[in-house]
């Protein structure tokens, strides 16, 4: 007799392999915000590692990732500023962020040697992060929204008293 | 059995296993001893340097919770790169310390530090047990000169004060 229905006992050793700890940090993050497709410019100032960590859903693995302000307390990305980290092999990798101020850096180019330091710059003023990081890739993992005893709050780059460029991204753009 | 009976039953036998509870693991808590909290903060600001960044001890979840000016706050008023380290986290600090493994620190104490990698805490600091955060002080560097000196009760301040140098 053949045992067609033998695979149905592959089923449970299937869900057995997910991290419900994982699949809980995913659902946390919501829903896409309205009118801004999966892309480059979706989901600023979320823990982007969560999904681009390695672990999925997304397909596009990223070693550091986060969204750099123009001011403390904004909720504007700014766009073009200089993202430098250096690692504890002493190598530099340098990327700019987007009109919604993310960026990252793909997994396959850089894989830093922690603990690496990090700094910002926009035009003329940079900013140099306090301590070194010494395990997360995700900014905002540590840089939350509203500063408080666990967080500094967002990066931000620019002092109140100078104006940032308005910038808006396009809309619609695709990619995973 | 009436039903009074079986209460006084069930009574006894409760008060009979909370008193066997009550012997504890057989070690003497007078017997603990650990290193004093009086020279702990320029180990603490040693630790909170290296170790107590938000994403690594620097956390409420970790097992070595730190607090202090780079790292997590203890007063809610607070935040990471405001004030200095208070006293207050200090003490937080050198109690979470002491409270990984308050027996084999003890025994180390005791022996003035002989053995220290007998605690965990120095085995992952030197990188010999596998630690997420690499070996943030290898062996006779200032950071651990500073660590080992406190489980020996002699706090090392001048090694704890050069560690700060320390990448």
């Amino acid at each position: 007799m053949k045992r067609w229905w033998s695979p149905l006992f592959l089923w449970p050793l299937l869900g057995a392999c997910s991290d419900p700890l994982h699949d809980d940090a995913v659902d946390a993050l919501g829903p896409e915000q309205a009118g801004v497709r999966k892309g480059p410019y979706h989901r600023p100032g979320q823990p982007c590692l969560t999904c681009h960590g390695g672990e999925g859903p997304a397909g596009f693995e990223m070693s550091l990732a986060g969204t750099v302000y123009a001011h403390a307390g904004s909720n504007a990305g700014l766009a073009n500023v200089i993202v430098r980290v250096v690692d504890a092999d002493h190598r530099t990798y340098e990327t700019r962020t987007n009109c919604a101020g993310n960026f990252w850096v793909p997994a396959s180019d850089f894989q830093p040697v922690y603990p690496l330091r990090a700094a910002v710059t926009y035009g003329t003023r940079s900013r140099v992060m306090l301590t070194p990081v010494h395990r997360e890739g995700s900014c905002s993992a540590c840089h939350a929204a509203e500063p408080g005893p666990n967080t500094p709050g967002r990066v931000w780059v620019l002092a109140d008293s100078i104006s940032a460029p308005v910038q808006t991204c396009p809309r619609g753009e695709g990619g995973d | 059995m009436t039903s009074a009976r079986r209460l006084a039953f069930s009574l006894a036998g409760t008060l009979l296993a909370a008193s066997a509870c009550s012997g504890g693991t057989g070690i003497d808590s007078e017997e603990l001893r650990e290193p004093s909290s009086r020279d702990f903060a320029p180990v603490a600001e040693t630790l909170v340097l290296h170790c107590g960044t938000l994403d690594c001890h620097g956390m409420a979840g970790r097992n070595l919770r730190l607090y202090g000016a780079s790292g997590q706050r203890l007063d809610p008023k607070d935040v990471p790169g405001g004030r200095e380290t208070t006293a207050a986290e200090v003490l937080a600090d050198y109690r979470s310390t002491i409270g990984l493994e308050p027996e084999v620190l003890a025994e180390v104490f005791a022996s003035r530090g002989a053995g220290p990698e007998r605690l965990t805490l120095i085995r992952k600091a030197r990188g010999t047990e596998n630690h997420k955060g690499n070996k943030p002080f290898p062996k006779d560097s200032n950071g651990d000169k500073c660590l080992v000196s406190f489980v020996a009760g002699a706090v090392d301040v001048a090694s704890c004060n050069n560690s700060k140098a320390d990448p």
